[in-house]
């Protein structure tokens, strides 16, 4: 059975759950934008936990391992196969990368709409932008 | 009825009910230790290391080209998206308002070092873009260095007397040119592949020919798309590189429609 | 220096050089060259460009030997430097 990183996943839920309560409860538009914001750093802590390794190194194929190998012969796969074994899982942290920037692009939207409402309002409290409207 | 009448007892709801997902979200990441399985992982690590030494970038770029295609249109519709919602000539209203008060706030040391340090960043995150391929980095986190020179000399200096003067119609066309390399480039591999092989693979990565389709290296103009370097990466730099263009033009597009927005009111 | 890329009359490093020149280049285009006043500052900020290169180059594959000495470099970084005073000396004119 693979290690299991307690620490780090119940941190990773503590980020989502504090996103959620801010996403919920919280008046302000700028605190909302910042605990949805935790939510998904909280997603990508539990992705980048999925790829941990104990004792594993970086996925990234030291010199010493390419050395020999061409890109036209495939006779050294067994070289591969020792790092293959040893690196830590490389896909949750390419998954993490692409998060990162749909990220940054829901949180400039986010800000957007947010200066568009303030500039309407008047206000950044949810409670006063729609109090009339009962 | 006002508002504050029934929004105590919604906030009580909302509270009950967080607090149960929140046991559940709880629960199921400590429960994550049976599902722990490497999956695709031990199979992307073996074969990566015959295209580039970076995994991560051949997987983004390689096995999941199709991913990271679409990662650059969703950052352009981003772009898209804060042009629509602030309106394309927010510069011009911007123009006729004279206000110097950004640049009476920094101070001496940091106009004179602002300047030098943005082109050194803007160095170190072509540096980070160009070696994606063997060095941690890649075009996301080069193009973010990038922007980050950018933006540090719009913070110190102010919109209107940055040196770094970049205009919207740029930065757009930039992120779109970014964008077209990597379409072009796939495009490339499907052309290729229809001619030797029959069957187009888009995203075909030409340079490295993993299924030896194409046999690199029979004509002289095969491995054009080689980048010039001991490792043989293919396609992958010049992927690096639309990538980055796009990743540096759509964030600083994005600091600069937020930051014409505060002068905006 | 395989022979697939030395057919194309490219050596390693051009790569790195080439395509930092081109970002220098772009991103230079738009520098408002004012802003350098005195040219005591070009130097002093080539001379750090060239120290942090030297720092950065820690990668086995890119090197260059100087009076039998192997010396790494990265040349990626220069170049954009190079590529961005280049645009600055363009524009001027």
């Amino acid at each position: 059975m693979e290690p299991f990183q307690v620490g780090s996943f119940l941190t990773a839920g503590v980020l989502i759950v504090t996103g959620l309560w801010a996403l919920l409860m919280m008046d302000n538009i700028l605190k909302k934008i910042i605990g949805a914001n935790l939510i998904g750093d909280g997603v990508n802590l539990v992705l980048i936990t999925i790829g941990y390794r104990p004792g594993g190194f970086i996925p990234e194929v030291m010199h010493h391992f390419h050395a020999t190998a061409t890109p036209s012969s495939y006779s050294h796969l067994l070289e591969f196969g020792e790092f293959a074994s040893n690196a830590s899982y490389s896909l949750p942290f390419a998954l993490v990368l692409t998060n990162i920037v749909i990220g940054a692009s829901t949180l400039s939207v986010m800000l957007a709409l947010a200066v568009v409402l303030y500039n309407k309002y008047h206000t950044l409290s949810v409670h006063k932008m729609f109090e009339g409207e009962d | 009825m006002k508002t504050s009448d029934y929004q105590q007892g919604r906030n009580i709801i909302a509270g009950v009910s967080l607090v149960i997902a929140s046991f559940v979200i709880l629960r199921t990441l400590f429960q994550f230790s049976d599902y722990l399985i490497p999956g695709m992982s031990y199979l992307y690590n073996l074969y990566s290391g015959n295209i580039a030494p970076n995994v991560i970038t051949v997987i983004l770029f390689d096995f999941r080209g199709y991913d990271t295609l679409g990662e650059t249109f969703i950052l352009i519709t981003a772009v898209i998206t804060t042009t629509i919602v602030f309106g394309w000539g927010s510069l011009k209203g911007y123009k006729k308002k004279e206000t110097p008060e950004m640049t009476e706030k920094s101070t001496v040391i940091q106009r004179l070092m602002a300047f030098p340090l943005a082109i050194f960043l803007v160095a170190f995150g072509v540096t980070i873009v160009l070696g994606g391929h063997i060095s941690p980095g890649g075009g996301f986190p080069g193009g973010a260095v990038i922007a980050t020179g950018y933006f540090l000399t719009v913070v110190i200096y102010g919109l209107k007397k940055t040196p770094l003067r970049f205009t919207h119609r740029y930065l757009v066309n930039l992120s779109t040119i970014g964008a077209l390399i990597f379409l072009l480039t796939g495009v490339l591999g499907l052309v290729a592949t229809t001619y030797y092989y029959g069957t187009g693979y888009y995203l075909y990565n030409t340079g490295v020919d993993p299924y030896d389709i194409i046999h690199v290296g029979a004509f002289g103009w095969d491995n054009l798309l080689d980048y010039p370097d001991p490792t043989h990466p293919g396609i992958l730099p010049y992927l690096n590189i639309g990538v980055g263009l796009n990743v540096l033009a759509g964030l600083s597009l994005i600091a600069m429609f937020l930051m014409e927005a505060r002068k905006d009111e | 220096m395989s022979s697939e890329v030395a057919a194309l009359g490219l050596a390693n490093q051009w790569g790195p050089i080439l395509f930092g020149l081109v970002y220098g280049i772009i991103i230079g285009y738009k520098v408002n060259s004012e802003e350098i006043k005195s040219k005591a500052n070009y130097i002093i900020v080539l001379v750090v460009a060239l120290l942090i290169a030297s720092a950065l180059g820690t990668y086995p594959d890119y090197q260059w030997t100087l009076f039998g000495y192997i010396i790494r470099f990265s040349e990626a970084f220069f170049s954009t430097v190079i590529g961005v005073f280049i645009a600055m000396i363009i524009r001027r004119q």
